[in-house]
């Protein structure tokens, strides 16, 4: 972190059956905040969202990333599907910018450099951002449910998807 | 939108994987109030606190904490410039050297925060 290379403030929400991850980004290695909020109850994506709404403040991103999970997208159930949604809506109405990537285009640029792994993504995002080191869980083994911190790994490589392909245009435009 | 963080301590704290606590323990407070007050930007650090983050950290107090410095550098040109508006018309030695000392001042702290942000 440097004052001479601050970015845009980026913003990645990862919405699973637990809760959510986050992501803050200022720069492709600059993580700012990042965190996974466990929601329980019966109201969770109304907990959620007041959540989400108290970041997006707080941060004020100018880019807020998140899952695709349109038909063409990513296949999630129906309560993440409408979170999603309703993360979007709360995004534009404050003026911030929604970009969203499929899972498959999440694996797509991260094959560019040889993964092709979920497991391989977390360890690459840990490798290149010491922020999440610690975080990294063990390999998944058939018998094992994922671990909650993989979560973060997959708000933080919609965040590297988005500064990727955000690096590839600019390189076409240019 | 404002881009930048009031202050960069959270972070940094965080990347270390400390918690406020230890943090606070390292700067010889009871508690993690402190830290949490500070990283609110709800109090600003203390010259001894800013000293210890540039120990522990790396970092100087101008990249931990921009929005206090920038505060303080808007405060004082402002001041400056009244000072200088009421020193013009002073042909006293004295208050020629502090018109010199007045124009220096203000043309430095734009050279040194553009360089910063450069």
């Amino acid at each position: 972190m440097n004052l001479r290379n601050r970015y845009n403030m980026v913003l990645a929400i990862y919405p699973n059956t637990r809760g959510f991850a986050f992501v803050v980004f200022e720069g492709p290695l600059a993580p700012v905040d990042w965190g996974v909020k466990e929601v329980r109850g019966r109201q969770k994506s109304p907990l959620c969202l007041l959540r989400i709404a108290a970041l997006l403040d707080q941060y004020r991103p100018d880019v807020l990333v998140l899952q695709d999970t349109s038909p063409t997208g990513t296949r999630r159930v129906r309560r993440l599907r409408e979170l999603n949604a309703s993360i979007g809506e709360i995004a534009e109405d404050q003026g911030v910018s929604v970009h969203t990537y499929s899972r498959a285009q999440v694996c797509e640029a991260f094959a560019a450099f040889g993964i092709t792994t979920k497991h391989g993504i977390a360890e690459a995002i840990a490798k290149h951002v010491p922020a999440f080191e610690r975080y990294l869980p063990p390999p998944r083994k058939p018998w094992m449910s994922e671990d909650a911190r993989m979560s973060l790994f997959d708000a933080a490589a919609l965040a590297l998807t988005f500064f990727q392909s955000a690096s590839s245009d600019g390189r076409e435009a240019a | 939108m404002n881009n930048n963080l009031i202050c960069y301590l959270r972070p940094y704290r965080r990347r270390w994987g400390l918690t406020q606590d230890e943090l606070a323990r390292l700067l010889g407070c009871k508690t993690g109030a402190v830290i949490s007050r500070l990283e609110r930007s709800s109090r600003p650090p203390s010259l001894q606190a800013a000293y210890a983050f540039e120990l522990l950290f790396g970092t100087v107090p101008i990249e931990l904490f921009p929005g206090l410095h920038a505060t303080v550098k808007d405060e004082v040109i402002a001041r400056a410039r009244d000072l200088y508006e009421e020193l013009q018309g002073d042909t006293s030695r004295a208050g020629r050297i502090k018109l010199d000392f007045f124009e220096e001042v203000l043309e430095r702290i734009d050279t040194t925060t553009n360089n910063h942000l450069a």
